[in-house]
């Protein structure tokens, strides 16, 4: 190790995770907000399809991914008349991260806000507040343990992400190379050292989340039972 | 305040038909669990979507199936009072109430005037976890009129207070309320008779009966609504002549004024006198089962003459039973002509 150790794989992988955790969390929460006002049918239906990505194998999910953003597929087509490369680029790993952290935040979400009492929502309706202004003042605050819950989970999922990431971003040092995937290539090249120091650090980030996560759902279990 | 609600509804077990109009007046709905009475309430509030019908508060249509009007809860001005309160739990009583108020440059007062009327001070930065149960419907009432409806529901309001906080509620509940006019929706029919000057009763998403409190108790319709008014003693019963009808039943005879055709008797347990000397309409009777309450006992008693075991109810108070109990002699159960129930 004569030359400096290479910390990109820890700048791509935070860049991935923060990206893809802060669009996840959005994304979950408005579509379980949309599914939960849906008819019981589509609801079903959707909730099946939302939740298929947590029950697959990352790396059919990669394959088909690869599939879906392919040169021969209608949206690879129009990507490639954009001239947007997607495939092997920096934003396939937020790509790969978000599919495989979407089905837990939106879970999380969905059980976080169907378990707020439904006289609630429906007496702050008969107040004449907006529905804007029941899911800000009310909904939010109220499940916001769920809420940091699914966050922490979609981050940690995220941060480990390597089977469809390998599949559609591939493994381009400085560019596409996360840290599980440093893991995986410097095993496997018999570069033990440098994957202890990557594991070291991973669990460290793992174990960080976790306090964090301690921390944050105390502070939001008081205030959403009104104990602060 | 005027109210007109026609509407129909197919819920799982049956179709609710309701149809009434109330003005400047406060009406109870009586019924079993499960008979559609709050379901109505939701209707009114636009929390439910009726199938047909219309729904006018005050010369304003909430709810028109014909003219697909259905102006959402948010815009109707209709306040409900729920059952478990449904206070917000992440804010303190002044939030609650302060989130309803409308944005008004005199919110401020409004608030410390409701804070004062329904006694809250004190309890400004109370959660709503830390309050009593009469405290948290103080809070939600308050919250309910911060809103200035224009008509008030009240689901089981006083369902989850015990005893004497019960009865001081009901005593406060029209003062607190003000000029609001309320429908309630209750299975109690004391709170009904005693909070509202008509009554409805319900029974399977129908409505049964709609008149005065004293109309609906003393006179009900027909022996269903009877009964579920706690009419308690009833029979066949077949008009013989004038004045007479035959229960088969009940092995006897009664007298009964009128001429008119007779298909069910019934009297309420309160009405049978017990006495030790026969008068009209008085037969002999045994008393079979007795409950006694602390101020009152049930009597369930057969009449000596009657083949079949079938028991009737008298209630009277403790004292007459403690003399009822003491005398050896024979005993009369009585039935008032003038209070007997004819169907």
């Amino acid at each position: 190790m004569a030359m400096a150790f290479d910390l990109s794989p820890l700048w791509i992988s935070l860049k991935t995770t923060l990206v893809s955790t802060v669009m996840v969390f959005f994304l979950g929460i408005g579509v379980a907000q949309w599914v939960m006002s849906l008819s019981p049918r589509a609801k079903n239906v959707l909730d099946a399809l939302f939740t298929f990505p947590m029950i697959l194998p990352p790396t059919v999910l990669g394959f088909f991914l690869l599939l879906l953003l392919g040169n021969s597929s209608p949206l690879g087509q129009l990507l490639k008349a954009l001239d947007l490369k997607v495939i092997f680029s920096w934003a396939a790993t937020v790509i790969s991260g978000s599919v495989v952290a979407f089905p837990l935040m939106y879970r999380t979400a969905r059980g976080a806000f169907e378990q707020i009492d439904r006289s609630v929502i429906d007496v702050a309706r008969t107040l004449g507040l907006s529905r804007p202004k029941i899911f800000t003042k009310i909904l939010l605050p109220l499940s916001l343990p769920g809420l940091m819950a699914g966050t922490i989970l979609s981050f940690s999922r995220t941060l480990g992400e390597f089977g469809a990431t390998l599949m559609i971003a591939g493994n381009i040092p400085k560019k596409t190379q996360t840290i599980p995937l440093a893991i995986f290539f410097a095993v496997e090249g018999g570069d033990m050292k440098t994957a202890l120091i990557w594991v070291a650090l991973i669990m460290l980030l793992s174990l960080l989340s976790m306090v964090l996560q301690s921390l944050w759902s105390s502070r939001s279990q008081s205030i959403a039972s009104g104990r602060s | 305040m005027r109210l007109k609600v026609n509407i129909e509804k197919k819920l799982t077990r049956f179709n609710l038909k309701v149809h009434f109009e109330m003005e400047q007046e406060n009406i109870s709905i009586l019924g079993p669990s499960g008979s559609g009475k709050s379901v109505t309430l939701k209707c009114i509030a636009g929390i439910e979507k009726p199938d047909r019908g219309r729904i006018v508060l005050n010369d304003r249509v909430l709810f028109d199936s014909e003219r697909g009007i259905n102006i959402p809860p948010e815009q109707r001005r209709v306040g409900y009072l729920f059952q478990n309160y449904a206070l917000f739990p992440h804010m303190t009583v002044t939030e609650n109430i302060g989130i309803a108020l409308p944005p008004h440059a005199n919110a401020k007062a409004r608030m410390a005037e409701l804070i004062e009327i329904f006694q809250l001070d004190g309890l400004e930065d109370s959660y709503p976890k830390r309050l009593s149960g009469g405290e948290q419907q103080r809070v939600a009432l308050a919250r309910m009129l911060a809103a200035n409806p224009e008509i008030v529901l009240l689901d089981e309001p006083f369902s989850a207070l015990d005893g004497i906080l019960r009865e001081q509620m009901q005593l406060r509940l029209p003062c607190l309320l003000g000029d609001n006019n309320y429908l309630m929706v209750t299975h109690d029919m004391d709170e009904a008779y005693r909070l509202s000057e008509k009554i409805m009763v319900m029974n399977s998403g129908c409505m049964l009966a709609f008149d005065t409190r004293e109309k609906v108790f003393d006179a009900p319709p027909d022996l269903m609504t009877a009964r579920l008014l706690g009419l308690r003693n009833y029979s066949e019963a077949t008009r013989v002549r004038e004045n007479v009808i035959m229960v088969p039943k009940w092995g006897c005879y009664l007298e009964c004024g009128g001429k008119e055709r007779v298909s069910h008797v019934g009297i309420r347990p309160q009405h049978i006198l017990m006495s030790e000397s026969p008068e009209v309409n008085s037969f002999g009777c045994e008393v079979v089962q007795v409950l006694e309450d602390r101020f009152s006992a049930t009597l369930f008693f057969r009449l000596l003459n009657q083949a079949k075991e079938i028991l009737l109810q008298a209630v009277v108070d403790k004292a007459r039973w403690e003399q009822i109990r003491k005398a050896s002699q024979s005993l009369y159960a009585c039935f008032p002509p003038e209070k007997l129930l004819i169907f």
